[in-house]
């Protein structure tokens, strides 16, 4: 699986539809998370790759896009941004 | 001015829906089992009233991820109860008139201690993030509002056993100081889960299995082997407007929440109840007379029945001390014992019965009241529901610990 097949089988596990989770859906807009549920999914994805994820410093995620892109951006710096 | 009810939701462990309470309160058929949602072996009291209801297959499972059985119960049950009433909050009602009053003991502890499990096991991170709020008691009425877009006055009411009560009275203050048109009052609870369950047993509530009784059997208001409660989990919502606002809409009345009253036993120690009857008789006389009636014009009563002895005892002495002559010849029953006292919903559960039993002039009976227990001077249904006919008001009494009265008077 591709870093973008396993961010929506995290975000399945969260209770998502996978049909509903395309690059370009908004996450406040479309998807109605709130700061709760983000923080609930951030988690699992720390969890599931072995990665830190700083939200903060993301400056805030917009998209499911902005989600796997900035998965694979941790993981492509490799064991640095692993906790 | 006064307050009507245009419909009613349940979650009970006799269903979904007012019918099936009714029917099971009507026989006589108890819903009460040894509990199979957690190892329950080692409790005093391994029977309970379970609800079939399956959140899963009603809310949507991000909801049910974020949210403890208690908010599922009462959410769901809400929505049945505006359905029932034939109201959509934003069509027929402004969402800033219309109110939210919730009664609840004990918060949402199947959620909890999961959560709790794993932060002393995996530490802080793997909490649920929705820790806090599935848990606290308001938080059924949070996302009651959330569900519905609900944005007038909204409150919980925890006072024991009295929690519901309490917020149907609530509610019908509301309406009387024009805060709202429409109030969605009830109560809720959802105490299976290992540490509620211990809660209750350690307040000294319960009633401890004896080999003697099946686990059906355990729960006997105002009977010579009363021993304490079987609980149950469940939801009851009763939807409470102005006549003039349900008479102008066209609604259906299902009947009249015509009085209430509310005292507090200020008495030591605070796990017992005033011993005479009196504080309680107070709340009882006073939902009367706010009625405009008196003893002589009530059908039935709806007792608390507990089956804590000294709460049973000390409730009959309240009735003669509310009503004198009249007390011994009303009847007065405890149907909960078949279904389970349901806490936060046991008084909402109550006054749904009441109305019910009202309509079909038949008063149900007390489950596994065999052997009236000594100085308990009432006439107490029992065996069989008895129709009463020209039946106008009933009396429904709620208490809980620290000595909290709430009585309610139903007019049909």
């Amino acid at each position: 699986m591709d870093v973008r097949e396993q961010v929506v089988a995290v975000m399945r596990g969260v209770g998502f539809d996978g049909d509903e989770l395309e690059d370009g859906r908004r996450l406040a807009e479309d998807l109605d998370i709130d700061s709760t549920e983000l923080v609930e999914i951030v988690v699992a994805l720390e969890q599931h790759f072995g990665i830190g994820i700083d939200a903060d410093a993301e400056g805030g995620f917009t998209t499911v896009g902005d989600l796997v892109a900035c998965v694979g951006r941790l993981l492509s710096v490799g064991t640095g941004a692993r906790r | 001015m006064s307050i009507v009810i245009t419909g009613a939701g349940a979650v009970t462990p006799a269903g979904d829906g007012l019918e099936p309470l009714w029917n099971g309160a009507r026989e006589g058929t108890s819903h009460l089992a040894t509990i199979d949602r957690f190892d329950a072996g080692d409790y005093a009291c391994p029977v309970a009233g379970q609800a079939d209801f399956d959140a899963e297959a009603e809310l949507p499972s991000r909801f049910v991820k974020r949210t403890d059985r208690f908010t599922h119960l009462a959410v769901h049950s809400v929505r049945r109860a505006l359905a029932d009433a034939g109201i959509a909050v934003g069509t027929d009602v402004a969402p800033e008139r219309t109110g939210v009053m919730v009664g609840n003991i004990l918060g949402g502890w199947e959620f909890a201690e999961r959560e709790l499990r794993k932060l002393w096991t995996d530490g802080p991170r793997a909490v649920s993030p929705y820790q806090a709020t599935a848990w606290f008691p308001a938080a059924p009425q949070g996302n009651i509002c959330i569900d519905q877009g609900i944005k007038g006055p909204a409150r919980t009411f925890v006072a024991d056993r009295a929690s519901g009560a309490y917020a149907l009275i609530g509610g019908a203050e509301t309406l009387l100081r024009d805060r709202a048109d429409v109030v969605l009052a009830g109560g809720v609870e959802a105490p299976l889960s290992p540490y509620g369950w211990l809660c209750l047993e350690t307040s000294g509530l319960v009633a401890k299995a004896r080999g003697s009784l099946a686990p059906h059997e355990l729960y006997r208001p105002f009977d010579a082997g009363h021993g304490g409660s079987v609980f149950a989990e469940g939801s009851v919502f009763l939807v409470l407007e102005r006549r003039e606002h349900a008479e102008r809409r066209g609604a259906r009345i299902l009947g009249e929440l015509a009085g209430w009253g509310v005292s507090t036993d200020g008495y030591m120690p605070y796990y017992t109840v005033e011993p005479t009857g009196q504080v309680l008789g107070r709340a009882m006389r006073t939902a009367t007379e706010r009625a405009g009636i008196t003893g002589g014009d009530l059908g039935a009563v709806f007792a608390h029945g507990s089956g804590i002895p000294f709460e049973d005892v000390t409730e009959g002495y309240a009735l003669h001390e509310a009503f004198g002559e009249n007390a011994a010849r009303l009847p007065v029953t405890a149907p909960k014992s078949g279904f389970g006292h349901l806490l936060g919903a046991a008084a909402p559960a109550d006054a749904v019965l009441a109305l019910r039993a009202m309509a079909a002039g038949s008063v149900p009976p007390t489950v596994n009241l065999d052997r009236q227990a000594p100085g308990i001077d009432l006439d107490l249904v029992r065996g069989a529901a008895r129709p009463v006919p020209e039946w106008e008001h009933t009396l429904v009494v709620s208490r809980g610990l620290g000595g909290v009265n709430a009585c309610l008077l139903l007019r049909r």
